[in-house]
């Protein structure tokens, strides 16, 4: 069996006494695409953002790497990074600057290394032409890539994605869905994705989890969901 | 009991937002290019209105003050009244109410702006402190624009004062008595005064502008709802600051 890379034991979590996380133990092993899907609402942004520390569990352990998730650590430490819904990126920066905000506000490299590392991304996502744009100037789906982008100038070892294909027409889906098949087979990240698009899940995931109401319900390969009649799957 | 609790967390909020700043000043250097970018916007987006508004109120205070002085044949003491006026009150409360309006609610509208679309949440990520990164360029850019703001307002307010006293028929007090009696008049401790009541102006402004910003919750609904809230609350706190700073600025012997 491959290595762990996070490993969840009865997390919990409750907003204004509303249970979103209802007592999930899980695994995501190494260098695998593993999809957590859902309906809106079923508490998969917060699983996401428990992971890299932008919310804490009321109860349970959350081990990356065999380390127990430490909340005066960041998401640096563990060389984990998040792609936002919608991108997050800084509006008023250009698309080089959001690219090598990390390095820079870290003064990680000089000028030209940051500028060269960060035109080597973007070519490796096709946008090396808009590095001088503003965001603004972007279309949706070039924001997305440009957020990837972003998540990967800190060279992850873990990727997390928040609904990245959530504002994207299909044509954007599917250059998402490569970059994704891409990174898997280029690179070795753990590429955890949440999403409530069963055919964009189905063209990336090694495995898949369905959450529903807090709780997992089922976590298998693509053709174990497929075979799955379980009653959430088919209302997705 | 819902408003008073929201204050009392307001205030906490405040005093730890201030508290991080002033610990995060000790990377001012790698914010310097931040700082100046705010301190040209700041002073960008208010020296015009500053102007005609300190024009306005130098005028407007020479008139009527004057004409009453000239009922009692002593508007010769014009220069003093306008010049003390101007420094030591209205330049100072002006001039915050004017960075709170124009540059508050910008900085507000930005931050919260960022806060609603995770772009705060992405900065963290990245291991970025949106103290270091936002807040403090902002607090130490107002720390600077203000006092220069009250100053910019002192001088012409007087210029509006001195040329209506010189121009109205019934004033009738040339420019050089104007002066002069405002130079006997006003001491440099007035001055003082209206720039330390700035300091604290400009601090109250830039800290509660980014803490309502970052504690912005919700869709961008609530964008507009921190821009009114912060307004509202860098309004009020100019005013009770500036009557606490005046009582303590007249028992320390500056007033």
């Amino acid at each position: 069996m491959s290595e762990p890379s996070i490993v969840l034991e009865n997390v919990s979590k409750s907003f204004d006494g509303r249970i979103v996380i209802d007592s999930i133990s899980s695994i995501f092993t190494k260098n695998e695409v593993h999809v957590i899907l859902g309906k809106s609402g079923t508490g998969k942004s917060v699983l996401l953002k428990m992971l890299i520390g932008l919310i804490e569990p009321d109860s349970g352990s959350i081990k990356i790497n065999g380390q127990d998730l430490d909340p005066h650590k960041t998401a640096k430490d563990y060389k984990m990074s998040y792609v936002f819904q919608g991108g997050a990126l800084l509006n008023s920066f250009s698309v080089l600057e959001n690219v090598t905000i990390y390095l820079d506000e870290h003064n990680i490299y000089d000028k030209e290394t940051r500028i060269s590392k960060a035109l080597k991304i973007l070519t490796e996502l096709g946008i090396e032409e808009a590095a001088n744009k503003m965001i603004s100037e972007l279309s949706g789906g070039m924001q997305q890539r440009v957020a990837i982008a972003r998540s990967l100038i800190v060279e992850p070892d873990i990727l997390l994605y928040d609904e990245p294909t959530s504002a994207l027409d299909p044509i954007n889906t599917k250059t998402v869905s490569q970059i994704i098949n891409k990174l898997k087979t280029q690179r070795n990240i753990t590429q955890i994705v949440v999403t409530h698009d069963i055919a964009f899940s189905y063209s990336i995931a090694d495995r898949i989890s369905i959450l529903d109401q807090g709780k997992v319900s089922i976590t298998g390969d693509i053709d174990a969901i497929k075979s799955s009649n379980d009653p959430i799957l088919v209302s997705i | 009991m819902n408003k008073i609790v929201a204050i009392i967390t307001g205030i906490g909020e405040f005093l730890k937002l201030l508290w991080k700043t002033i610990k995060s000043i000790k990377y001012f250097g790698s914010t310097v290019d931040k700082f100046l970018a705010q301190l040209f916007d700041m002073c960008n987006r208010t020296l015009p209105v500053a102007a005609l508004i300190s024009l306005s109120i130098g005028a407007v205070l020479s008139l009527q003050t004057g004409i009453q002085l000239a009922g009692y044949g002593i508007q010769d003491r014009i220069g003093g009244i306008v010049g003390v006026s101007l420094c030591t009150e209205l330049a100072p409360v002006m001039a915050a109410i004017l960075m709170a309006g124009r540059v508050g609610s910008s900085i507000t509208a930005e931050i919260s702006s960022m806060t609603v679309y995770e772009e705060i949440s992405a900065l963290k990520t990245m291991n970025i402190d949106p103290v270091r990164f936002l807040v403090l360029p902002r607090f130490l850019a107002c720390l600077i624009a203000l006092p220069f703001l009250v100053i910019y307002m002192d001088l012409i307010g007087w210029l509006g004062g001195s040329l209506v006293s010189s121009m109205n028929q019934t004033i009738s007090v040339s420019l050089s008595s104007f002066y002069n009696d405002l130079s006997q008049v006003v001491t440099l401790s007035d001055i003082m005064s209206g720039i330390i009541k700035s300091l604290f102006f400009a601090i109250a402004i830039s800290i509660i502008s980014c803490s309502v910003g970052l504690l912005a919750k919700g869709g961008p609904r609530e964008i507009g709802n921190s821009v009114t809230k912060s307004v509202v609350a860098s309004f009020i706190s100019i005013l009770l600051l500036d009557y606490f700073i005046t009582r303590f600025l007249i028992l320390v012997g500056l007033l």
